[in-house]
C-alpha cells in the first residue's frame, strides 16, 4: 500500500475516532451526572399526593427531602410537614397504649409539623380521622 | 583555464577570449552542463520537498490517530469503571462533610428516628464510606442494615393500612408476603448478629456499642408493637409470631387484614 493510500485512509479513520471519542465522553458525563444527581420531590408531585390523599408518598417525599441537601420552597416545606405529621401520627397511635415506649417525642413532632403545614393544614383533620 | 587559440588565461564564464577574441569552445558544453545540473538540483529539491511534505502530513495524521485511539481507550476504560470513579468522588465528598453526616446520624439514633436514619444514610450514599477500615461510619453499618429492613416493614404496614385509592386489595397479598419476608430477614439477622453472634462478625466492634445495641432492640420492639396495633394481634399472637413458619405468619396477617376497616 502506497503512502498516499494510507494517507487517504487515515482521514475517515480520524473522523470515526473523533466521533467515537465524543460519544464515549458524553456517555461518561451522563453516567456520572446520574450518579451525582440529587433526587428530591418537587412541589408539584407533593401537591398531587396531597390532593389525591397519597399520604405514604407524601411521607416518603418528606423523608427524602429532609435527607438530601436541597433548598426547599415554603410550599414544599408545608407539604413535607403534612407527610411528617402523617408519619408521626402512625407511630404515635401504634405506640401510645404500650408500656415500652415514650410517645412524647412523636407528639412533639406532630405539633411541630402541624404548625408548619401552613395553607395545607386542612389535611390534618383528614389524617386524624384515618387514625381514629 | 586557457584559451585554445592564444593560450591566455580566461575565465570559465567568458563566452569569448578577451585576448584573441575567439569564441570559447568549452563554453557551450559548460553551459549545457550547468543548466543540466541546475535542473537536476531543482528537480531533486522539488522531490525532496514534496516527499517531505507528504511524510510530514502522514506522520501528523498517524499521530492524531494514535492520540485519538488512546483517548478513546481511556474513555472506554473510564466508562467501564464509572462506578469506581463515582465511588472515589463520593467517598471524598462524604469525607468532606463527615462531621455533619455523623451528627445527623447520631441525632436520629438518639431520638429513635430509625426511618429518618435509614433515609438519610441511603439518600446520602453513606454506605460508600463504610467499607474503609477505620471509617467513622463503620459503627452505623449494622444500624443501617437493620434500618433498611425496618424501613421496608414500616412502609408495608403503612401501605396496607392506607386508604390510598391506588392501593387496591389485589396487591394486599403480595404486600403481606413482602412484609413477612422482611420481618423474617430482620429476625434472622437479629439472631445472627445480636442474640447469637458467631465468633466472626462481618461488622466492626463499634457496631456493638451500648447505644447501638439499645437501638437494635428498640427497632425490634417497635416492629412488634406496630404489627400488634395495625393488625389487631393480641398479646399471645404477637409473642408467638416470631416462632411461626412463613406460611403461618402470612395466613395470620391475612386473616387479620380482613377484619381491619
Amino acid at each position: 500500500m502506497t503512502h498516499e493510500k494510507v494517507y487517504k485512509l487515515l482521514k475517515p479513520l480520524i473522523l470515526l475516532l473523533a466521533i467515537a471519542c465524543v460519544f464515549t465522553f458524553i456517555s461518561l458525563l451522563v453516567s456520572l451526572h446520574d450518579d451525582f444527581e440529587t433526587y428530591s420531590y418537587e412541589e408539584d408531585n407533593l401537591y398531587y399526593y396531597l390532593e389525591n390523599k397519597h399520604y405514604i408518598s407524601l411521607c416518603r417525599g418528606a423523608l427524602v427531602n429532609e435527607a438530601v441537601d436541597v433548598e426547599l420552597s415554603e410550599d414544599q416545606k408545608a407539604l413535607c410537614a403534612i407527610g411528617k405529621y402523617y408519619l408521626n401520627s402512625f407511630f404515635y397511635n401504634a405506640l401510645k397504649d404500650t408500656d415500652n415506649f415514650s410517645v412524647a417525642p412523636f407528639q412533639e413532632r406532630m405539633e411541630q409539623s402541624k404548625e408548619d403545614t401552613g395553607i395545607y393544614s386542612y389535611a390534618i383533620e383528614d389524617i386524624d380521622a384515618m387514625f381514629e | 583555464m586557457k584559451c585554445n587559440f592564444c593560450g591566455a588565461n580566461i575565465n570559465i564564464k567568458d563566452e569569448f577570449c578577451p585576448h584573441c577574441g575567439m569564441k570559447k569552445a568549452q563554453f557551450e558544453a559548460h553551459r549545457k552542463d550547468m543548466n543540466r545540473y541546475h535542473k537536476e538540483f531543482e528537480d531533486t529539491k522539488e522531490t525532496v520537498v514534496k516527499e517531505n511534505i507528504t511524510y510530514s502530513s502522514l506522520t501528523a495524521r498517524i499521530a492524531v490517530c494514535a492520540v485519538l485511539a488512546t483517548v478513546f481507550i481511556l474513555l472506554l476504560f473510564a466508562n467501564h469503571s464509572s462506578y469506581e470513579l463515582s465511588r472515589i468522588i463520593k467517598i471524598a465528598q462524604i469525607k468532606a462533610n463527615q462531621s455533619e453526616h455523623l451528627k445527623a446520624l447520631s441525632d436520629y439514633e438518639k431520638n429513635d428516628q430509625f426511618l429518618e436514619f435509614s433515609y438519610y444514610f441511603n439518600q446520602n450514599d453513606l454506605y460508600y464510606a463504610t467499607d474503609r477500615s477505620g471509617s467513622a461510619f463503620n459503627e452505623y453499618e449494622l444500624l443501617d442494615h437493620f434500618g433498611n429492613y425496618y424501613a421496608s416493614i414500616i412502609e408495608y404496614i403503612l401501605t396496607l393500612h392506607s386508604t390510598d385509592p391506588e392501593n387496591s386489595s389485589a396487591n394486599t397479598n403480595d404486600e403481606i408476603n413482602y412484609l413477612v419476608e422482611y420481618y423474617e430477614y430482620f429476625q434472622n439477622d437479629y439472631k445472627q448478629y445480636i442474640t447469637d453472634p458467631s465468633d466472626y462478625s462481618y461488622y466492626s466492634d463499634d457496631c456493638y456499642k451500648e447505644e447501638h445495641l439499645k437501638s437494635y432492640e428498640q427497632m425490634a420492639t417497635e416492629l412488634d408493637a406496630m404489627l400488634a396495633y395495625y393488625f389487631k394481634l393480641d398479646q399471645n399472637e404477637i409473642d408467638s409470631f416470631p416462632d411461626l413458619t412463613t406460611g403461618q405468619k402470612t395466613v395470620l396477617l391475612e386473616e387479620h387484614m380482613e377484619v381491619l376497616p
